[in-house]
């Protein structure tokens, strides 16, 4: 497993690193790779002293205050969200979860809708307003979502994804209602609901990164736990799982994690959904290993998906939910068609 | 191999040792079991012995099930206690009470995308810490090498389990259950779904484990030949109730089983190699096919 782990891992986190020398070359100004490499390095304490300067101060702006919080921040929303969508199959048993099924994208998009049809974006705590308004309606619905659902003290799975529907179908109708009602010329509302990452600086990382950290090493040191789940919560709880806590506490943190991702960036669709899925079909249904590969899996997903949301229209932004949408749905599919055949890494959802 | 030492020790001083001694594995004290005013198992008494095979028999909505469930903690008593090694049931944590009394589920291991070996590993889970990580990982390591040979699973370790057949599966399952190292064993009818190669083949392995081991085992079962095969002793059932408790030839009478089962009362012959009583039916029920209890 440590070996496995050890390899995929290691891939990945140079996959990742050669992705983020590529994905900062695209844009409007064009820089040569060795270039952005030798400007990254100057940066880094110790070793700095060895890249001599040989960029003007423009590229280095370019690189280290826009293209570069930016691709840190898809990277760090993209693994929240498959971290959280990882955990969220796990406990549910079921393939079609992902961070949103609990409804918490739509707390979070009434919470953003609210303060952007008021025009109180930067009311009381300037660029954090609507961030820490999404943080607290997307935790809300949660709440609401686990009242509806608990039965005896137990949370049913069939409870949950019920409650959950019914929350985001509500929600989003009072979404939908509130931009319908907008009269300005471009609907924020519906450009938030869309995700989206554009202009937000470093902050917005450092916001977001103790969420990754602490929620990410939480929901792993559950791995072990997830998979158990995988044979019936009857006989997780023969083995001695504490399943209700377990499904409680795991269910909580992933939805904080995924809370936190959304009030910073919107919603971005399939991240959550798919990319535990790519990260079964190559190393297999193991929780331990399938959750921190989906947090690199989801970091490089977005990081790209965010390339191509900035860069392929020219100057008009792409919203990031479509190009997840646009690689997602079709990559959904194909999961279903070889569901169908039986075979192909995906038998993990017969039980 | 010395942590293994120091838990079997550890096992045997408790056994060896008052107040375990004298204590049973399994006591039932006017234990009963209630779900929505419905009265599932009626208070009851019951005792089981260290190092015994019971089968418990009864008609479908007997209340054997939920007697297993109120053993393995699945269900609350509503009345009375139920004792594990001589202490309250109530007491034990969830990975304590697994280290003791382990579960072999009717239906086995469900056709996952795991491996045989993925399976096994997932009995230890009671006796990991949070991270997984074995107090003794060469120990565990020789422990569950042991189990793969002794169920011949040993070639299918990276197999997965849906490429296994049922009967492969309900062989995983027992190995996962062996991997808890439990001191009692409870069967829910685990061969439900297996052909007759299957079910002698797990009852069989059931049987070695517990004459090397010492294990308690406590069975559902719906076969009565099988349970006459292998019982030391019978609790039979009905409404929640205890009809009739005892050695299988002692208790499976043409009449007993008869009324237990509201059926014609059966042919009983003995078993011409092993000489336990067998049962054959014959096909027209006692009431013009209907049960009073089954409206």
């Amino acid at each position: 497993m440590i070996r496995r782990l050890g390899g995929y891992g290691g891939a990945g986190v140079l996959l990742l690193l050669l992705s983020l020398i590529f994905t900062l070359r695209i844009g409007s100004v064009e820089l040569p790779a060795g270039r952005i490499f030798s400007i990254l390095m100057h940066e880094l304490p110790g070793i700095g002293k060895w890249f001599p300067r040989i960029w003007d101060a423009g590229e280095a702006q370019i690189v280290l205050k826009v293209r570069l919080p930016r691709i840190v921040l898809a990277a760090l929303v993209g693994a929240a969200l498959a971290v959280a969508g990882a955990a969220f199959q796990g406990v549910l048993r079921n393939p079609l979860a992902d961070p949103f099924t609990l409804g918490v994208s739509s707390g979070s998009s009434l919470g953003a809708a609210l303060i952007i049809f008021f025009g109180l974006r930067t009311a009381l705590l300037g660029q954090w307003t609507l961030p820490l308004t999404a943080f607290v309606t997307g935790a809300l619905t949660l709440a609401i979502v686990l009242a509806l659902a608990r039965d005896r003290g137990k949370l049913p799975i069939y409870g949950l994804l019920l409650a959950g529907v019914v929350m985001q179908s509500f929600l989003g109708a009072i979404v939908t209602f509130l931009s319908a009602l907008s009269d300005r010329p471009v609907n924020e509302i519906l450009f938030w609901t869309m995700g989206s990452l554009n202009l937000r600086g470093w902050s917005y990382s450092l916001v977001l990164l103790p969420y990754v950290l602490i929620g990410g090493m939480f929901l792993w040191a559950n791995a072990g736990a997830m998979n158990l789940f995988a044979l019936g919560e009857r006989r997780a709880g023969q083995l001695g799982l504490n399943t209700e806590r377990t499904k409680m506490t795991v269910l909580l943190v992933a939805t904080l994690v995924t809370a936190a991702a959304v009030s910073v960036s919107g919603v971005i669709g399939f991240v959550g959904l798919i990319v535990p899925h790519m990260i079964r079909l190559i190393a297999g249904p193991d929780y331990r290993l399938l959750v921190p590969l989906s947090a690199l899996g989801g970091a490089l997903f977005l990081m790209w998906a965010d390339t191509l949301a900035r860069s392929l229209l020219g100057g008009t932004e792409i919203p990031l939910g479509v190009i997840t949408a646009f690689a997602g749905a079709p990559f959904f599919a194909l999961l279903l068609q070889r569901s169908k055949r039986g075979k192909g890494g995906y038998g993990s959802w017969t039980g | 191999m010395d942590w293994m030492k120091r838990s079997r020790a550890k096992k045997q001083q408790r056994r060896n040792n008052p107040p375990s001694e004298a204590s049973p594995a399994v006591s039932l004290h006017g234990a009963a079991c209630a779900y929505e005013g419905k009265q599932a198992v009626q208070p009851l008494d019951w005792i089981v012995q260290p190092g015994e095979f019971w089968v418990i028999l009864g008609p479908n909505g007997s209340g054997k099930s939920s007697l297993l469930g109120l053993i393995s903690g699945a269900e609350r008593a509503s009345a009375g206690g139920v004792n594990i090694q001589g202490r309250p049931l109530a007491e034990y944590g969830r990975r304590e009470l697994a280290r003791e009394l382990a579960v072999l589920p009717q239906e086995g291991l469900p056709p996952l995308g795991i491996t045989v070996k993925d399976a096994l590993e997932m009995g230890r889970f009671p006796y990991r810490d949070r991270f997984g990580r074995e107090p003794d990982g060469a120990a565990a390591q020789a422990l569950l090498t042991r189990i793969a040979e002794r169920l011949a699973l040993t070639e299918l370790l990276s197999r997965r389990l849906d490429e296994l057949s049922g009967g492969q599966r309900q062989r995983a399952a027992l190995g996962q259950v062996m991997a808890q190292q439990p001191n009692v064993l409870l069967l829910d009818e685990p061969t439900a779904y297996l052909d007759i190669y299957y079910q002698l083949d797990i009852m069989e392995l059931v049987q070695q484990w517990r004459a090397e081991e010492g294990l308690t085992v406590i069975a559902v079962l719906h076969d009565l030949n099988l349970a006459a095969q292998y019982a030391q002793r019978l609790l039979l059932l009905r409404e929640g109730a205890r009809v009739a408790e005892g050695r299988p030839e002692e208790v499976l009478t043409p009449e007993v089983v008869g009324a237990l089962y509201e059926v014609m009362p059966p042919i009983r012959v003995g078993h011409e190699e092993i000489g336990v009583p067998q049962m054959l039916f014959r096909a027209q029920s006692a009431k013009n096919g209907k049960r009073p209890g089954s409206e």
